[in-house]
């Protein structure tokens, strides 16, 4: 305080001895000093906003910068790219009297390695000519397996942002990615909607790789080729295009890929999205691409001459093209006897259609033409009918919208109080309804009967498919009794025949007689040395499943 | 879209099955005339008319030979001139429009009779029209597909329901089996016309049938064979169980001989009701089939791309056909004006055409020859 009086005082004595107008002349050249300040502050805000847009010129383009030679600078770029990212790690070190520079990601990157195989050797190192290029450091210094020099700064970060180490030495205009990648997963578990009783009991995950493995393991053949591609334009998620070189059908692997790249969406989470992307009939309710969580009906798919595809995250693999025997197929069906996999075949096709017809075909007899049934069972059916005071399409609809809001309940609640929502929907409300006399109890049966024939498809989607086609059948049975329900039949068959999956028919060999040889794994399966061949449905190179 | 699978090209025998399916689709209503001048010898008409008209045929497949890869639509216009050529093919559509109107009604009567109390045939006359214009409204490739499906789901629960009538047969309605009047027979062959028609298809299909080991004329004697089987199981059904004056007298004989059947345990009962749900397909198939004839030969003879504009543009012509044919002297009408284009198609201007592009190219040859 005493100081700053005395300053005050001296500048006082001063301004005394110095005559006024040299004061102004004073305070004027003080202002122009100011200004000078303030333009030269512009001159260095404008050079600096040069060079970064020169040094994004030089960048090609998706890249946001490009690595100078100056490790400073280029840590300065990586900081600012990664501004506000916390879990980015930056670890400076010193390496034969260069500075270096190792950026990964915090739980991403196994730190074990990038320490033991990165870091050990390079602080070791005492001769700076191994440190004369990135070649020379992947072959002379490092003992990581997983090397790759970035040469541009796009994939540098990227394989950070993977999991990936970025290392960055002083000098080198270049970075060198370090494979390290090691996160919290999920183990390989069995199949939660695809299970068998003999048969592999693994299923994918969502980690990309271990499935790429899962497959992999089950056949050491070359022709399996697995390529990688980035889908969404910021979540950048890794998609895995899977086939058997010499047997896939000309053109549709270049057709997935055309497919592919024509998807433009920001983010990928779900294999269902990709799905959506690629099929030819997205408002079509049943599903045109065959998603499976087993590695070996994957596999065996690869081996009929389809294509997979293999979304990082999604614990399904896609296969295309999809049919609809192979949607009513499942893994169970090659562990049994082939006589006995016939039969459970053939009850799905039933199951299928009564999942479908069963509410309509009720409405249909009772409404429109109760003759079709034995005169005993007519007469019962009119006495259950006379208690209730709805005609029989109300019957159904007020039992459907039960049944779907009892799915929905079981989907949603806890798993441990699922198997008490469903007494109380089966048992509790499946009784009280028919007592209460809103629905008779024939049509309680009948609904029941539709959801289990529901339930028996091995493909989910093909399910829904089933419970969505309902509704309309039961309305054209409401119209026009059996002949409207055969004109809602005749054209879901018209719209099963139209459905195009990649350019094959939907409906496979079946129900083609130039493709009869299709049907020994169709309707019925026939023992594995009858099947000698490929199907013809899927057009592989290679009919003929011996002699290779 | 690319399309990797090839779906302009047929095998025989989905031409066979195609074929089939139009003559089996519709014969409902189509046994009056035929009894009524065949009587106890319809057997041998029907056998009569299927040999005539195999014949018929047999000249269009090698009419069809000698322009490969082109339809009646394309080289008629070429070999007769522009306005014969295409009153030839207009002949074609002009026929299968009257037939598919005459079919439509005769359907409409029979599902409504035997289904609905109170439901007008217009709707149920529309609800197989719109039906029908969505499977025309697709590609060839899935109305092939249809065609199939059809023709493996329905036809065998169908035949099969046909056959359980046999439990009603008495043979001796069936006698004398042998006729008296030969030129009745005759007369009941050329009435076959509305129980064969359909194989005109060839003339539009051919170019797509790929050559393998099976002829398309084989492949054609194959669907004529099993419709002729069927009618025959018709007719010995119709007579057998009816009588012949009952045949003749009952407007819907097939419905009433299956509604007649019981079977022991009266587990089922009704079988007209699931015999129609069977036949139903089948009246479906046909009529697709007729409805996509009749729009791609006029896609053909006017140079369109696509079928599909026709098929709107008949669909409400054939309602209107079939609405008007509700009265039972414009049905008579239908069904003799049905037998007369057709045949006219079939036995006259066909085999003209025929001999006249024969004659010119022997005319051709024949001065090539002095040429050289």
């Amino acid at each position: 305080m005493g100081r700053r009086r005395r300053r005050v005082g001296d500048i006082l004595r001063l301004s005394a001895s110095i005559a006024p107008a040299a004061l102004t002349a004073a305070a004027g050249r003080l202002q122009g000093l100011k200004r000078l300040l303030a333009g030269s502050q512009e001159i260095v805000d404008g050079l600096a906003d040069i060079a970064d847009r020169l040094r994004k010129v030089a960048a090609p383009q998706g890249e946001p910068f490009i690595f100078t030679t100056a490790l400073a600078e280029n840590e300065r770029l990586l900081r600012q790219t990664f501004q506000d990212c916390d879990d980015v790690k930056f670890r400076k070190f010193t390496t034969a009297g260069k500075s270096g520079l190792l950026v990964y990601l915090d739980g991403m990157a196994d730190v074990d390695l990038l320490e033991k195989q990165v870091l050990e050797p390079l602080l070791k190192l005492k001769e700076p000519g191994q440190l004369a290029d990135m070649e020379t450091i992947a072959g002379r210094v490092l003992t990581a397996a997983a090397v790759t020099v970035a040469g541009g700064a796009g994939p540098g970060v990227e394989s950070v942002l993977t999991g990936n180490a970025l290392l960055l030495v002083d000098g080198l205009a270049a970075g060198m990615v370090v494979g390290a990648v090691k996160h919290v997963k999920r183990g390989i578990q069995e199949p939660k909607t695809e299970a068998v009783a003999r048969g592999p009991h693994d299923a994918f995950t969502e980690t990309l790789n271990d499935n790429i493995v899962l497959i992999r393991r089950r056949a050491r053949d070359a022709n399996i080729k697995v390529r990688i591609f980035q889908l969404g334009e910021r979540s950048k998620t890794a998609v895995a295009l899977v086939y058997a070189a010499d047997l896939v059908k000309p053109g549709l692997v270049a057709e997935v890929e055309r497919r592919l790249s024509r998807i433009r969406t920001d983010q990928v989470l779900f294999a269902a999205q990709v799905e959506e992307f690629i099929i030819d009939h997205p408002w079509s309710p049943f599903p045109q691409t065959f998603v499976t969580e087993r590695p070996d009906s994957m596999l065996a798919s690869l081996y009929e001459g389809r294509v997979g595809l293999l979304v990082d995250n999604t614990p399904h693999a896609i296969v295309m093209p999809c049919t609809l025997p192979s949607l009513l197929q499942s893994a169970e069906d090659f562990t049994v006897q082939p006589a006995v996999a016939s039969l459970i075949r053939l009850t799905r096709y039933i199951a299928a259609v009564l999942g479908i017809f069963l509410p309509g075909m009720y409405v249909a007899i009772v409404s429109y033409n109760p003759g079709m049934l034995p005169t005993s069972l007519a007469i019962s059916i009119a006495e259950l009918r006379a208690r209730t005071p709805y005609p029989a399409f109300m019957e159904v609809i007020i039992m459907e919208v039960i049944l779907e809001l009892f799915q929905e309940a079981v989907l949603r609640i806890p798993q441990k109080i699922a198997p008490a929502a469903s007494i109380v929907g089966g048992f509790v409300i499946g009784t009280t309804i028919v007592q209460a006399g809103l629905v008779n109890a024939l049509l309680v049966v009948a609904t029941a009967g539709t959801a289990i024939a529901s339930y028996t498809m091995p493909s989910y989607n093909l399910g829904l498919a089933l419970r969505w086609l309902r509704i309309p059948t039961i309305v054209a049975a409401a119209v026009l009794g059996v002949y409207g329900l055969v004109l809602a039949y005749l054209a879901i068959v018209i719209h099963l025949c139209s459905l195009r999956s990649f350019g094959e028919s939907f409906l496979g060999g079946v129900f083609d007689v130039t493709a009869a040889e299709d049907m020994q794994d169709k309707l019925v399966r026939v023992p594995v040395p009858r099947m000698g061949s490929r199907p013809k449905a899927f057009g592989p190179q290679d009919r003929s499943r011996v002699g290779d | 879209m690319a399309n990797l699978e090839v779906k302009t090209r047929m095998s025989p025998l989905q031409l066979a099955i195609v074929i089939a399916i139009l003559m089996m689709g519709i014969s409902g209503h189509v046994m009056e005339p035929i009894m009524e001048a065949g009587g106890h010898g319809t057997w041998l008409a029907v056998l009569a008319g299927a040999a005539l008209f195999y014949g018929a045929a047999w000249l269009m497949i090698k009419l069809g030979e000698l322009f490969p890869d082109e339809s009646f639509a394309e080289y008629l216009p070429r070999v007769l001139g522009r306005w014969p050529g295409g009153a030839v093919v207009w002949l074609f559509v002009f026929a299968t429009f009257l037939w598919s109107g005459f079919a439509l009604q005769g359907v409409s009567r029979e599902i409504t009779f035997f289904m609905f109390d109170r439901t007008p045939f217009e709707v149920v006359e529309a609800g197989m029209l719109l039906v029908c214009v969505y499977c025309c409204l697709q590609d060839w490739g899935t109305i092939l597909r249809v065609i199939q499906f059809v023709f493996i789901t329905a036809l065998p629960p169908w035949l099969f329901l046909l056959a359980v009538s046999l439990l009603r047969f008495r043979f001796i309605n069936l006698l004398p089996l042998w006729p008296e009047d030969a030129a009745g027979v005759a007369a009941g062959a050329l009435h076959c016309w509305n129980l064969f028609q359909g194989y005109e298809c060839v003339l539009l299909l051919l170019p797509l049938v790929y050559r393998g080991n099976v002829r398309p004329a084989k492949a054609v004697a194959g669907a004529f064979a099993l419709a002729t089987g069927v009618f025959l199981l018709r007719v010995v059904l119709d007579i057998g169980v009816l009588t012949l004056e009952g045949a003749k007298n009952s407007s819907f004989p097939m419905l009433t001989i299956v509604r007649t059947v019981e079977i022991p345990g009266t587990f089922l009962e009704r079988l007209d009701t699931y015999f129609l749900a069977f036949w139903m397909q089948g009246i479906f198939a046909s009529l697709t089939l007729a409805l996509y004839m009749m729009a791609q030969s006029l896609a053909l003879l006017y140079r369109f791309a696509d079928h599909r504009p026709f098929v709107l543009a008949l669909a409400p012509a054939l309602f209107i056909l079939g609405d008007a044919a509700h009265h039972v002297r414009v049905f008579e009408w239908l069904r003799t004006a049905t037998e007369w284009s057709g045949l006219a198609f079939s036995l006259g201007v066909m085999p003209l055409v025929y001999a006249l592009v024969l004659w010119r190219r022997r005319s051709r040859d024949a001065g090539q020859g002095k040429g050289t």
